[in-house]
C-alpha cells in the first residue's frame, strides 16, 4: 500500500493549481453571467 | 473562455484524461489523473479548459477504443485538439433508460448506409454550436438476444434529418451553450463504416466507456465537495451571530468534521477504483466503480447543502458557486445510472460470493453515459 502521490503527479498538481489561480478562479464570475 | 485553452495546452495540462493513446501521448493513468481531475472539479467550467470535460472525454475514449482509423482521423483528432465538441445520444424520453435494454431508437441497414430513427433527450453538449458529432445508441436488431440488440454509431451533427428540439433545464439552469438537449433523428443516413465494433455490440462499448466516464465524474465531485467545505469554513469564520463567530457554534463543528470524514472516505475509494482500473481493468473494477458512483454525489450534495446553510440566503443565489454545484451533483445521482441501479449491482456481486448456485458473472447496469 502506498498513500502518496508520485513526484510526477505532485509536480502536475502544483502546475495545475497555479493555472487555476491565475486563469480559472478570476474568470469564475464570468461563467455565472 | 476559449482564449484559456491554448494556455492550458501550452502549460502541458491538455488531454490528461486519455490513457494509452498514441494520439494523446500526454495522457495519464487513471490513478495519476484522479488528483488532477479533482482540482478541475472545484470550478464548473474548468475541465473544458483542459479538454477534459464530459461528455467529450467519454466520447473520445469510445472513439479511441472502438472506432475505425478513418473515423478517428475524422472525429477524434479535432476533438483532441479541442476544435469541436460532441454529444452522446442514449437516453430516451419514452422509456426508462436506466435499463438500457429499453432503448428504442432504430438503426436499420439499407445497402451501404444505416438509417436512424428515434427521439433522444439529455443529450448533453448538443446545444453547443461547436458540437459537430454524436455517438448514437440504438437497436440494429430488435429480435436478437436482449443484450445484443443495441449498437453504437457515429453521426455527424449536420446530417439531414437531425433536429435539436429544445434544451432541458436542470433546476432552472440551461447550461447554455453546452445544453442538455432533446434531439429528434428522422431518417438520418450515415455510411455503414460509422458503426463501431459491429452490430449488436453497443453494450460492450457502453461498458467500456462508462467506467472511465463515471470515475471522472467522481473525481470532480470530490473537488466540488472540497470547494464547498472550504467556502463553508471561510464563511463561518467570517460571520458573527448571537455574540460569537458562527464557526464557534457547536453544530458547525459536527458538520465540518463529518464533511472532512466523508470527503476523505470518498477520495480513498475513488483512488482505489482508479488504481484497479489501471491494474486489473474496468471490468474487474466494476464493483468499486459502482460504489464510488453512489458515494461521491451523495457525499457532495450533503456537504454542499451544509455549505449553502452556512451562507444563509446567499447560498441559494448565484453570488456563490454552491447552488449551481448542488444542481450538478444532484443530477449525478441520476446521470451514468441512478443510485438504485448501482446499489443493485453491488448487492448482487456481494450475494454471489455467498451462494454457490448464483451466477458469478453478475450483469452490470448499462445506462446513460457522459
Amino acid at each position: 500500500m502506498n498513500f502518496d502521490y508520485t513526484d510526477k503527479v505532485k509536480d502536475m498538481q502544483a502546475r495545475l493549481l497555479a493555472f487555476m489561480d491565475v486563469h480559472i478562479y478570476p474568470n469564475e464570475k464570468r461563467f455565472f453571467r | 473562455m476559449e482564449e484559456l485553452k491554448p494556455k492550458a495546452n501550452k502549460a502541458g495540462l491538455w488531454n490528461l484524461f486519455l490513457p494509452h493513446s498514441k494520439r494523446a501521448p500526454q495522457g495519464l493513468t487513471n490513478l495519476e489523473y484522479a488528483p488532477l481531475c479533482e482540482i478541475m472539479g472545484r470550478v464548473p467550467f474548468a475541465a473544458e479548459i483542459f479538454n477534459c470535460s464530459a461528455p467529450d472525454t467519454g466520447n473520445m475514449e469510445t472513439l479511441e477504443r472502438y472506432a475505425s482509423e478513418d473515423i478517428k482521423d475524422q472525429w477524434l483528432e479535432p476533438l483532441l485538439r479541442g476544435e469541436i465538441r460532441s454529444a452522446f445520444l442514449m437516453t430516451e424520453p419514452a422509456v426508462a433508460s436506466s435499463d438500457a435494454t429499453n432503448i428504442q431508437c432504430s438503426i436499420r441497414r439499407e445497402g451501404n448506409e444505416y438509417v436512424i430513427n428515434g427521439l433522444k433527450w439529455w443529450s448533453s453538449g448538443a446545444g453547443d454550436p461547436r458540437c459537430a458529432v454524436y455517438i448514437v445508441m440504438g437497436k440494429t436488431d430488435p429480435e436478437a438476444p436482449r443484450h445484443s440488440q443495441q449498437s453504437m454509431i457515429v453521426v455527424p451533427a449536420n446530417t439531414p434529418g437531425i433536429k435539436v428540439l429544445r434544451p432541458l433545464t436542470v433546476f432552472g439552469y440551461d447550461d447554455a451553450p453546452h445544453g442538455h438537449m432533446e434531439v429528434e433523428l428522422k431518417n438520418v443516413r450515415v455510411p455503414v463504416g460509422n458503426l463501431m465494433l459491429g452490430e449488436g455490440r453497443g453494450f460492450e462499448i457502453a461498458q467500456g466507456r462508462l467506467g472511465p466516464g463515471r470515475i471522472h465524474h467522481c473525481m470532480r465531485t470530490v473537488g466540488s465537495a472540497e470547494r464547498a467545505l472550504e467556502l463553508m469554513c471561510k464563511r463561518l469564520n467570517s460571520r458573527v451571530a448571537f455574540g460569537k463567530t458562527v464557526s464557534s457554534q457547536g453544530v458547525w463543528h459536527e458538520r465540518i468534521a463529518d464533511a472532512r470524514i466523508m470527503i476523505e472516505q470518498a477520495r480513498l475509494l475513488t483512488l482505489k477504483a482508479a488504481y484497479m482500473m489501471d491494474t486489473v481493468g474496468n471490468k474487474i473494477a466494476k464493483s468499486e466503480i459502482a460504489m464510488i458512483k453512489v458515494i461521491a454525489p451523495n457525499m457532495a450534495t450533503q456537504i454542499i447543502d451544509w455549505a449553502i446553510q452556512a451562507h444563509g440566503g446567499g447560498g441559494v443565489s448565484d453570488d456563490f458557486p454552491l447552488a449551481y454545484a448542488y444542481a450538478h451533483q444532484r443530477t449525478l445521482r441520476l446521470a451514468d445510472g441512478p443510485d438504485e441501479v448501482h446499489r443493485n449491482s453491488i448487492a448482487k456481486l456481494e450475494l454471489a460470493r455467498h451462494i454457490a448456485t448464483m451466477p458469478q458473472d453478475v450483469e452490470m447496469p448499462v445506462t446513460r453515459g457522459s
